[in-house]
């Protein structure tokens, strides 16, 4: 069986897998990010890649839902309302031809506002703030993981990266936000509420 | 000197912006199996891979990054690649999206009159009457010389490293 479609079913749906028992969260900031980067050889661009604004309004939300995961891909419309998410089972389907995504948006699900209200990019820390309007706007969630897939994960992120860079270059309007969900540094919590994080979240993420 | 200096640095700056625009294109070409048998064997160059491939084969798919690896690195280019698919002529779009996602360059070969049945047999004994189609598969592949004679022949038995280090001796 292929070797991506092993990875699936283990650790698609979330990267709380037990895979990644071993790990420990801890905060990041944007040298971390980079260095992550330049290590697994990542094609990402500056300029694409966000992460959560604050710990109480943006990061809680995300943590609260079911968007704080990876791999995996949301996509919005023109409008920004939700079309759907994608993950490594459908990516070279609807990735490689963009006639193949949803039309119609999912009506109970947030829309591209509750992502882009949330963001700051990793290294100004400036707010999202991007009046162009595209076609589709894709957030590609990615984190710095470490366990025994990451090579294969760290594979994934850069084959969406890398198609939905050449879709842009062939001419499609659209935007990428690589959407880092560690935790940040650039919080400055307090010793106390620093500990109270990470013990919660080495807690339910390493189960 | 002044003038030659804006063209270099115009001539640059459009080097740039062509670059960071470059267009990825796929190389799928439809074609008899007869005219492609003549394209393998009419080619100059010192080594000629036909390799059989099969979008939907995880033998295919898996060994396949590291063949692209190989091809975008040669510096030589002293072989020639040509992929057969296995795809149905109706199914190019597939095939192309397959390519265009993983950024796949390599010429490929549809066969206009790809058998209902028995692929593998028609085409590899139509390219190599001496192989033995019956121990090939998808992800299997031939290397000719420059006078047509089989170097190497692959098959289901080879590992994947096997076959990938085949292909670092003749791909440079």
């Amino acid at each position: 069986m292929n070797n991506r479609l092993i990875l699936l079913l283990v650790s698609i749906i979330t990267f709380s897998v037990s895979a990644q028992k071993e790990y420990t969260y801890n905060f990041k900031n944007s040298d971390s990010l980079d260095a992550y980067i330049e290590r697994y050889e990542l094609p990402f661009q500056e300029e694409d890649i966000y992460i959560t604004k604050d710990s109480e309004n943006s990061f809680r939300p995300y943590y609260e839902s079911k968007f704080l995961r990876s791999p995996i891909i949301y996509v919005f419309n023109e409008e920004g309302q939700f079309l759907e998410s994608i993950n490594n089972i459908t990516s070279e389907k609807k990735l490689a031809n963009f006639k193949k995504l949803r039309k119609r948006p999912e009506k109970n699900e947030p829309s591209l506002d509750f992502w882009t209200s949330k963001i700051v990019h990793y290294k100004t820390g400036n707010d999202y703030d991007d009046p162009k309007k595209y076609d589709y706007t894709f957030v590609v969630n990615w984190g710095v993981f470490e366990h025994e897939q990451i090579q294969q994960v760290v594979d994934i992120w850069s084959e969406w990266y890398n198609v939905l860079m050449r879709q842009k270059a062939k001419g499609e309007n659209i935007k990428i936000i690589l959407f880092n969900i560690d935790l940040q540094e650039r919080w400055e919590l307090s010793p106390y509420m620093r500990k109270f994080v990470l013990e919660n979240v080495n807690r339910s993420w390493g189960e | 000197m002044r003038y030659l200096f804006i063209i270099s640095f115009f001539l640059t700056a459009c080097y740039s912006i062509t670059a960071q625009n470059e267009v990825f294109k796929t190389n799928i070409q439809l074609i008899e199996l007869e005219e492609l048998k003549e394209e393998i064997f009419e080619s100059e160059k010192e080594y000629k891979i036909a390799f059989i491939f099969n979008q939907f084969c995880p033998a295919s798919r898996d060994i396949f990054p590291d063949l692209d690896k190989l091809y975008k690195n040669s510096i030589q280019k002293n072989f020639e690649l040509f992929i057969i698919s296995e795809t149905k002529e109706k199914n190019k779009e597939d095939l192309k999206d397959h390519l265009f996602y993983y950024g796949y360059e390599e010429p490929f070969y549809i066969l206009k009159d790809k058998p209902l049945l028995g692929f593998l047999k028609k085409t590899i004994q139509s390219i190599c009457e001496g192989c033995d189609f019956k121990e090939m598969g998808y992800s299997s592949f031939i290397i000719f010389n420059k006078n047509n004679e089989v170097v190497v022949q692959t098959n289901y038995n080879h590992t994947e490293e096997e076959l990938v280090s085949i292909l670092e001796k003749y791909m440079q």
